[in-house]
């Protein structure tokens, strides 16, 4: 397998309506400059994809824009699309492109422009037909939809499951959210920027569903990234300090909440995320990483509400299961700490939801590349671990990058 | 002339113009509720115990015996909760309107004692104070049940002093 290097980072601003562009354009907006910084042109490339939830804005074959808006003319193209881990799946999508040998320079993008579509209508399309016995066999849609309305009502039950279960508050919740709407502030990229928000303004936000309040989840954002992915020996030539891909992987449960078309899950606990650690034991492998709590500088992992925060630093393995409250409560995870994670200010703060899977690669690159800005990390990140989630919390993406690449 | 900013141009996806077709697995598993009785399906090669049952076993990869009786056991009306949520907000008019606290709402992840796996259900004679991860419940069942999902009314808390 080979190495493989992201040389090229960009991304559109992220807000909650862009009107002034169409969906290509926004895409444009990222594409563009992983050109200007490499040199690069769309000659360069060998290939392309891409990727977003087309059920979301109600349009088809995105792909159609490739060729023409995004640099793609005459170039192989394929489009990916998981749900939330899309970003991610469309990353790997390239990151094997390269690896196998097949092409050598990738342009890989992803995006949503939400405000163009209807969110929930497209979460209609992915529940519904998983509900057609609960229709069928008059069960009680009430409870259904009272419970499950919007992607919140599956993470509400996690969130009261890992509090029962690591002994953490509700105040956790509210100080991990503070924190990120934070580093947001200082993040050009990011959407829902609140410098000097506190836990006591989170905690007097409206409760929602027990145990998550307003100030816990994410905005709808419009937006779009685009990373350029090329070969060790093109590497060098194009970036002085590129990032590495060192190890990936994916892999999905079943659903935590409610079993396919009616029947029972044997998910039963949707706090214990077994597909992340999977996916994260298998990409620190490949990575050579033996001890992640040691060897990863900083972590990006998809947190769209604040209760995710803790149980994915956990996942991802980067303490023991039931210490990163505390490891929280000691500054572990600020910009400046030990373990950096989500310094970007994380999905909750930006989240066009096809994109936001590849931002965390993307957010990861800039760490090591030395180029975040005024959310570069304290310390200096050697090796960073990215991922993504989705489907009914059932499926993690994992990506661990570093500043050097696999050898041996 | 007035000339507008920006073009938007309204799209029509309706979901109803969809169709979803499933395999009626679930046919037993109401007759058994419409009798009051809660059944699990048991896979005939791991024996996993799935209650409401499911087509294929996902542990094993097994296509269960949907029509074979001896795979379908009778299981037990208590259980545990595995994790809940109170509504404390509903969709009105303009947006969200917070409940008063009695108008609030429970629900849970349930396991049933003797399968391994989970289902949602709605929780009541509890208060916010009482509910708790771990909690032992029992189901209540509607007075004349139709063979229905809905014939399993809801849970509530296990009474000790029988």
């Amino acid at each position: 397998m080979r190495n493989v290097a992201v040389v090229g980072v960009g991304m559109s601003k992220h807000v909650s309506k862009r009107r002034d562009v169409n969906i290509p354009e926004l895409v444009y907006e990222a594409v563009r400059p992983c050109f200007d910084e490499t040199g690069l042109s769309p000659k360069d490339i060998d290939a392309l994809v891409t990727g977003n939830m087309p059920a979301f804005e109600g349009l088809n074959t995105p792909e159609l824009w490739g060729a023409g808006y995004w640099g793609g003319l005459r170039k192989p193209a394929l489009r990916i699309t998981t749900g939330g881990t899309t970003g991610m799946s469309v990353a790997h999508g390239a990151i094997y492109m390269v690896a196998s040998g097949l092409y050598d320079t990738v342009l890989t993008l992803a995006f949503e422009k939400q405000s163009d579509g209807d969110t929930t209508m497209g979460l209609n399309s992915v529940g519904l037909a998983d509900f057609a016995n609960v229709f069928e066999y008059k069960g009680d849609m009430e409870s259904v939809t009272l419970s499950f309305g919007g992607a919140i009502g599956l993470f509400v039950y996690q969130a009261a499951r890992y509090m029962a279960k690591s002994g953490c508050t509700i105040d956790h919740f509210d100080r991990a959210a503070a924190m990120l709407r934070n580093n947001a502030a200082k993040n050009p990229y990011a959407h829902l920027k609140q410098p000097g928000s506190t836990a006591e303004d989170i905690a007097a936000t409206r409760m929602l569903t027990y145990p998550l309040r307003y100030g816990h989840t994410c905005p709808a954002s419009d937006g779009a990234v685009a990373m350029i992915l090329t070969s060790e020996d093109r590497a060098g030539k194009i970036a002085d300090k590129p990032a590495w891909i060192k190890g990936l992987a994916a892999c999905s449960e079943v659903a935590t909440a409610i079993g396919e078309y009616g029947g029972g899950s044997i998910n039963i606990d949707p706090t214990e995320q077994r597909s992340c650690r999977f996916a994260a034991n298998k990409a620190y492998k490949m990575a050579g990483i033996e001890d992640p709590t040691r060897e990863i500088d900083l972590a990006e992992p998809y947190i769209p509400f604040a209760h995710l925060l803790f149980i994915y630093f956990e996942r991802l393995l980067l303490c023991k299961e039931g210490d990163a409250p505390r490891l929280f409560d000691e500054g572990v995870m600020d910009i400046e700490g030990d373990l950096p994670t989500c310094p970007s200010g994380a999905v909750m703060s930006t989240n066009a939801i096809g994109a936001s899977a590849m931002e965390r690669i993307a957010e990861c690159a800039l760490q090591i590349m030395g180029r975040a800005g005024e959310h570069q990390a304290s310390k200096e990140v050697h090796n960073a671990v990215a991922h993504g989630l989705g489907g009914a919390a059932n499926f993690n993406t994992v990506t661990v990058l570093g500043d050097k690449p696999n050898r041996g | 002339m007035d000339k507008k900013e920006h073009i938007s141009v309204p799209g029509q996806w309706p979901l109803s113009s969809y169709t979803w077709k499933t395999e009626r697995f679930l046919d037993k598993y109401v007759e058994g509720l419409k009798e009051k009785k809660i059944l699990g399906l048991k896979c005939p090669d791991c024996g996993t115990v799935y209650s409401p049952p499911v087509s294929i076993c996902a542990k094993c990869h097994t296509r269960m015996r949907l029509g074979e009786e001896a795979d379908w056991i009778r299981v037990s009306e208590m259980g545990s909760v595995i994790t809940y949520t109170v509504i404390y907000t509903d969709v009105a008019p303009g947006g969200l309107k917070d409940l008063a606290p009695e108008e609030r709402r429970f629900f849970a992840l349930i396991q049933l004692d003797d399968v391994d796996t989970h289902f949602l259900t709605e929780l009541k004679e509890v208060s916010e104070g009482e509910i708790s991860v771990g909690m032992r419940v029992q189901a209540v069942w509607v007075d004349e049940p139709q063979g229905a999902l809905s014939d399993l009314a809801h849970f509530v808390p296990v009474e000790w002093s029988i």
